[in-house]
């Protein structure tokens, strides 16, 4: 298939904020830090409602990440946590899953990266998050994120297979042994 | 803050400094300011990602994703109470619970204020802010304000007394309005069991003509003399003593 890509984004006055490299356009949050970018950022939010419109996605919450500074490891944390509830997770004992999250502050942009890759190749199907004790064994705990898809094994396999290519095998040692992507057929 | 007090509620400080961008900067920095603050202790280093967007348009199809956007690196302590975080133009440095004392965070940031400034030869302050974020934690809803804070919403008569979520801030200005000082109380949980209030308070300055870097410490003192009658006088005694009093 052709790839015809262009921007959204791609106005005059927008790219005077925005980085554009390699034939794609990445807004930096830093770009947004003045009168201006305020200006900006509520174009982009119409812009960006637009494009969740157009996709079912929850875009617009990445602005309400950017608009707020993020020195504070606190307030850091609670939004990424806000960010996460916001996506389109179930949960099975979903306070177990926040507080997990809570101690182990390191899975909380791996679970926001997730999210996006995952969506490019299960697009519809269900993610749930839920927490693995096995107090017999004793070994530690770990979150599951589960794929709950309706695609058939091999295909859900070769999606899964790109996901680890593109993104999980470069960053699952962030993880360090807390986080489990996992299939469940429907 | 709270310097007497056996179990402050304070749950993290940082001072942040922002510099003019009339110097040079390139990515091989960070890494010099951490080979300068390694010997402090700071030994653990980690690439902080802020969460960008990106839209892409393939054919009649928007593709909006969440990306990771690396602009800073943090040098952590081995216990993870204390960071220095430096980026473009950007240093701060934070103390997270159980609170050093002032002596010992001011001593960092001078540290790691040194070592940035010998890095990146940054020549002029563009903003400095320090800031304290405090905790407190209640049993049950509904909790009484009036008991515990002088810094408060005040609720007119006849309003119910189930008065749910709030937020309150005022600026207070300091010589002839180049300092202020921001006081914000929130409410970060409320209920089913427990109520949670925050005190966030930061004292910033917005005018920075001829301050050199020798003088910040002066600024900084005089910022945590204002930040702590800020914090003192917004609490009742009631709630200062559940924090005790430290011995010796």
């Amino acid at each position: 298939m052709e790839r015809n890509s262009y921007f959204l984004l791609d106005s005059p006055k927008l790219t005077n904020e925005a980085t554009v490299s390699e034939g794609r356009t990445l807004f930096n949050p830093n770009n947004f830090k003045n009168h201006r970018g305020v200006e900006l950022l509520r174009n982009l939010d119409t812009l960006i409602s637009d494009a969740a419109i157009l996709t079912g996605r929850e875009s617009n919450i990445v602005l309400q990440d950017l608009r707020n500074e993020t020195t504070s490891i606190t307030y850091t944390i609670h939004r990424k946590l806000s960010v996460i509830d916001k996506l389109n997770f179930s949960y099975k004992e979903k306070e177990r899953v926040i507080d997990y999250l809570k101690q182990n502050t390191e899975l909380l942009d791996l679970i926001i990266e997730s999210y996006s890759v995952i969506r490019n190749h299960f697009r519809f199907d269900p993610l749930t998050l839920k927490l693995h004790s096995d107090t017999e064994t004793g070994y530690e705990d770990y979150l599951i994120l589960t794929i709950l898809t309706g695609l058939k094994a091999t295909e859900a396999i070769k999606e899964l297979d790109k996901i680890d290519d593109e993104w999980w095998l470069n960053n699952f040692h962030r993880a360090n042994d807390k986080l489990s992507i996992d299939l469940v057929y429907r | 803050m709270g310097e007497q007090y056996a179990n402050p509620p304070l749950i993290e400080a940082f001072c942040q400094f922002n510099f003019e961008q009339d110097t040079d900067w390139d990515a091989t920095m960070p890494g010099l300011v951490f080979n300068q603050l390694k010997d402090e202790g700071f030994t653990k280093k980690k690439q902080a990602n802020k969460i960008g967007f990106e839209i892409q348009v393939v054919g009649n199809q928007s593709n909006p994703q969440l990306i990771p956007v690396a602009d800073r690196v943090q040098f952590y302590n081995e216990e993870e109470t204390a960071l220095f975080q430096v980026g473009p133009y950007f240093l701060a440095i934070n103390v997270l619970k159980p609170y050093p004392s002032w002596i010992t965070f001011k001593d960092l940031i001078s540290k790691g204020l040194q070592a940035y400034l010998n890095v990146t030869e940054a020549k002029t302050f563009k903003t400095v802010s320090l800031r304290y974020i405090n905790d407190f934690e209640f049993e049950g809803i509904n909790i009484s304000l009036e008991k515990n804070f002088d810094f408060r919403p005040h609720f007119p008569q006849g309003f119910p007394e189930n008065y749910g979520p709030f937020l309150l801030g005022s600026q207070f200005n300091y010589d002839e309005g180049q300092n202020q000082l921001q006081i914000q109380l929130t409410t970060v949980e409320n209920g089913p069991d427990k109520t949670k209030l925050r005190l966030d308070l930061v004292y910033a300055t917005q005018n920075l003509e001829g301050l050199k870097s020798e003088e910040i410490l002066n600024w900084l003192e005089l910022a945590h003399d204002r930040i702590e009658f800020g914090f003192e006088h917004s609490l009742k005694e009631d709630l200062k003593r559940t924090f005790g009093i430290k011995e010796g």
